[in-house]
């Protein structure tokens, strides 16, 4: 639910009144950027934060998908066993 | 900051490995957040794919379970488009083949390929330690994490952004082109004119070397010469009147129109004189002239028009396109143009049969055929190269000219209340592909100063006019000749246009516009 408030030297005071269940509540908060100091930086940090979630969340559901013997299609040609054997010579660092 | 990222990196995400991969994670989002782009070479796709299946193997091993060859190489696959989908290719070249002197000829394609990118632009992310010895670009995730890359600033035009979408395109059109070895004449040039031609809505399209020779081929096609006059606009880049004068004919100003910046129609029939061979009405920075009324005015004195839509095209007047508005369209494709080609180029457009047939021996040195010669031309051809990456160019046009007209809408909004800023008005029945977003303002120094504090560049499209250049002081005009001109001039700055521009780099100039 989005609520109007207004910050006033440090209070965040809603527009109606409003009654709570519980003590502490979590609420996300838009703030005009125009009157934010140092908003570039957050943005940078939000930005950040954002793009590893959706990279790794991406990532997670091909990994999740549960593979077995059958899948992968079509069984290792003879080139594919040789270029992976190759492969495996390969010093990783 | 660009990043290369070496297969560690990119496996170490991938697979995920515990240990690197929160780093790795990080490494990425930095470069991402601070608008620097993320390559990952052509060369290195089979390392990729095999290594990661390898690792998933390895990983499934450890966990008790048996994952076979196939579905591992299916998993790395699916993995590896994931992770490149917002990634760049960066292509595998020739020159990056022959490094089997190397000790590791791996390394060293990296090394080489690095090679293309100016100093400062670019590190290789990479946890590999040897190779960082060996390259001095070559950063670690934690090295490259504590460094202060700062964000990018804003530029005027990016073409960056646009290329990054073509180019597997516009590197195997150019490789095609390497490879066919025509590269004046070419079929590319062919199938742009084609293509162009219909875009426009005009019988024939006939490319040339650039803007100003569409212009000076227009010119010459009609016979202008010694003694003619050329009615034209003094607001307006120097080719237009410039051209003229190359004849030896006379350009005639008429003012320009406070709001669109464009000729003003009314004031035409004053100065057609029994010597006026042509109107030439220039459609300024993405918008058309009033062709409807220009159009009308020439029918009633028969005298043909020539569009200068170097700016203008892809915009459209009442629902017909630039540079098919009049009996000849002529547009540029400098690389900021709306369409733009990495060099000079332009075109001629015209639905006159007769006409583009002289128009096409003009640009070859008025050649019928092949040592036959019967009219003087001018070395005028677009090369074949240029074409290849205009068609590919051309393909994503229509797209960026919805693109340029909401940025254009965007900064109207942005602007709007704003006092001591005037925005460019569109008239009715136009659009604009904003070849320039051109405000005016009585405080251009201090606007420009405030924005240059903030790193983002404006530009004073055109700050004297003609009738004021020397080079057009034999017309003996003098100031107060073409007040709005003149105005303008004093007033106009352009600010970053782009299709790509983002709406949070034009809310920072607003707010900088706001507040200067």
């Amino acid at each position: 639910m989005r609520l109007e408030a207004i910050y006033d030297k440090g209070r965040l005071e809603f527009v109606q009144p409003v009654r709570f269940l519980v003590d502490r509540v979590k609420v996300i908060v838009e703030v005009p950027e125009e009157e934010l100091a140092g908003s570039e930086l957050l943005r940078g940090a939000n930005q950040e934060t954002e793009y590893i979630h959706d990279l790794v969340a991406r990532l997670d559901a091909i990994r999740r998908v549960p593979l077995s013997e059958d899948d992968g299609g079509a069984q290792p040609t003879e080139k594919h066993v040789e270029r992976f054997e190759a492969f495996v010579l390969r010093e990783d660092r | 900051m660009d990043l290369l990222l070496d297969v560690n990196i990119i496996i170490d995400i991938c697979q995920p490995r515990p240990e690197f991969a929160p780093l790795a994670l990080k490494a990425i989002a930095k470069c991402h957040a601070e608008g620097g782009r993320m390559w990952i070479y052509t060369g290195s796709v089979q390392t990729l794919e095999y290594s990661l299946a390898r690792g998933l193997i390895a990983q499934a091993a450890s966990e008790g379970c048996k994952l076979p060859l196939s579905a591992a190489q299916l998993r790395s696959r699916l993995l590896l488009r994931e992770f490149s989908r917002d990634k760049h290719w960066l292509a595998s070249l020739a020159r990056e083949g022959d490094v089997f002197e190397s000790d590791d000829p791996e390394d060293e394609q990296l090394i080489r390929a690095l090679d293309r990118f100016g100093f400062e632009k670019i590190r290789l992310l990479t946890r590999d330690a040897l190779l960082r010895e060996k390259c001095s670009v070559a950063i670690s995730p934690e090295i490259y994490l504590s460094m202060n890359t700062g964000k990018k600033a804003v530029d005027f035009i990016d073409l960056k952004i646009q290329q990054d979408a073509i180019r597997p395109g516009l590197e195997a059109g150019l490789h095609r082109v390497l490879h066919h070895g025509q590269y004046i004449m070419g079929p590319e040039v062919k199938e742009l004119e084609q293509k162009l031609a219909s875009f426009a809505g005009a019988n024939h399209c006939i490319s040339c070397s650039s803007g100003t020779d569409a212009l000076l081929i227009a010119l010459m096609a009609l016979d202008i010469g010694p003694g003619d006059e050329v009615i034209t606009v003094p607001y307006t880049w120097i080719s237009t009147a410039e051209v003229i004068a190359l004849l030896n004919a006379k350009p005639v100003f008429v003012d320009i129109q406070p709001d669109t910046f464009n000729m003003d129609p009314e004031l035409i029939e004053a100065v057609i004189t029994s010597h006026t061979k042509a109107i030439m009405p220039i459609s300024i920075y993405g918008q058309c002239a009033n062709m409807t009324r220009i159009n009308a005015i020439a029918e009633k004195h028969n005298i043909p028009i020539i569009e200068d839509g170097a700016q203008s095209f892809g915009a459209t007047h009442h629902s017909k396109k630039s540079c098919g508005l009049s009996a000849i369209g002529c547009t540029s494709f400098f690389p900021s143009k709306p369409l733009g080609c990495y060099g000079d180029g332009g075109a001629v457009f015209t639905n006159d049969d007769s006409l583009a047939e002289k128009m096409r021996q003009i640009r070859v040195h008025g050649q019928k055929v092949k040592h036959q010669h019967p009219l003087v031309g001018i070395n005028g051809r677009l090369d074949t190269m240029q074409a290849a990456i205009l068609l590919e160019k051309l393909e994503i046009f229509p797209e960026e000219c919805r693109l340029r007209w909401g940025v254009g809408q965007r900064y109207n909004k942005l602007f709007s209340g704003i006092p001591g800023i005037q925005v460019p008005v569109i008239a009715e029945g136009n659009d604009s592909v904003y070849a320039q977003y051109t405000i005016l303002t009585e405080d251009r120094e201090m606007v420009s100063n405030a924005l240059k504090v903030k790193d983002i560049p404006s530009v004073a499209y055109y700050a004297v006019p003609l009738h004021l250049q020397g080079a057009f002081a034999g017309l003996c005009h003098k100031a107060g000749d073409f007040p709005v001109s003149e105005q303008v001039a004093a007033q106009c700055l352009s600010l970053p246009m782009y299709p790509y521009l983002s709406a949070e780099d034009q809310k920072r100039i607003a707010s900088t516009l706001k507040n200067y």
